[in-house]
């Protein structure tokens, strides 16, 4: 039994811009865990920091995937970044809510504001 | 950039319909096949919850339990089955989860048989990493979503975790509002 049902776009705010945004498609959860460690491992390799990740078509978060953005929040900030979110329906927001991610993570609207917030 | 589920042996899992509001799941202790018995799961309370709002939580739930009782077997002993059962009434959905307990620890050869060292290693830095990450948020959410829960940890026989939701009240505690 196997099946597709997780999938990790990154692109750029701007041709060469330094703000990358992570477009994350499915349900997150562990198995998917180890894909989204390496996809930062690569953006950090690369200097990346500047992070916005859209979380419009995810369908799903467990606490596993939310302690790793955690963990990554503060490398980000570690490094005069930061990791900005937008697209979260309610239910996720529910949750980012229980495990305290509204107090930790800047939450916009949609992704022209989170941009936004890079350059002010 | 695509990722998938890691295959998964249907033959390991088994469902079983032990009444029209109790089912039973046994699975083997891997996280591979936590999603298949989530979704088992969420399938058969469908029936006895509409709100969309309780069955998320319900399956955020027992997601964490499923994890909870995975992560809590160690890789240097033998694998043991994880059992989930879950009670539908129209006014509470009970959920346990058992797992094998740690068993015996194999012997060095079989254990070599069993796990090469890569492979051990490897499921120790994923455990490792993974209490790095969860680091109490399970019980968060069960504090939070659940409206009763217990837990009851037996490394030996097997431990138990309990909880239940109302499928009709718009709380667990903080969960609606």
């Amino acid at each position: 039994m196997k099946e597709e049902y997780f999938s990790i776009n990154v692109r750029s705010d701007r041709p060469g811009g330094d703000i990358k945004i992570i477009d994350l498609e499915g349900e997150l959860d562990i198995t998917t865990l180890s894909a989204l460690r390496d996809m930062f491992d690569d953006l950090y390799e690369n200097k990346y920091y500047q992070l916005i990740i859209n979380f419009s078509n995810v369908k799903y978060i467990d606490s596993t995937i939310f302690g790793l953005l955690v963990n990554k929040l503060k490398i980000s900030r570690h490094n005069f970044g930061d990791i900005k979110i937008f697209g979260l329906n309610e239910q996720l927001m529910r949750i980012f809510k229980v495990l305290g991610g509204l107090k930790i993570y800047k939450i916009y609207e949609n992704e022209k504001k989170a941009v936004e917030a890079f350059k002010e | 950039m695509k990722d998938s589920v890691k295959e998964i042996d249907i033959k390991k899992l088994n469902i079983e319909n032990i009444a029209p509001n109790h089912l039973k799941i046994t699975f083997p202790n891997d996280f591979s096949y936590v999603r298949i018995v989530r979704k088992a799961c969420i399938d058969f309370v469908k029936g006895f919850i509409e709100n969309e709002n309780k069955l998320f939580q319900l399956e955020i739930l027992i997601d964490e339990v499923c994890n909870n009782a995975i992560e809590h077997g160690s890789p240097l002993y033998k694998m043991q089955d994880i059992y989930i059962n879950i009670w539908c009434r129209k006014d509470e959905i009970k959920v346990r989860i058992q797992d094998g307990g740690k068993g015996y620890r194999v012997g060095d050869d079989e254990l070599n048989r069993e796990f090469s060292k890569e492979i051990i290693k490897e499921r120790e830095e994923l455990f490792e990493g993974l209490r790095e990450i969860r680091r109490g948020r399970g019980l968060l959410l069960l504090k939070e979503l659940s409206s009763y829960f217990d837990i009851n940890l037996d490394p030996v026989r097997g431990s138990v975790i309990e909880f239940s939701v109302c499928p009709r009240s718009s709380a667990g505690r903080a969960a609606d509002s």
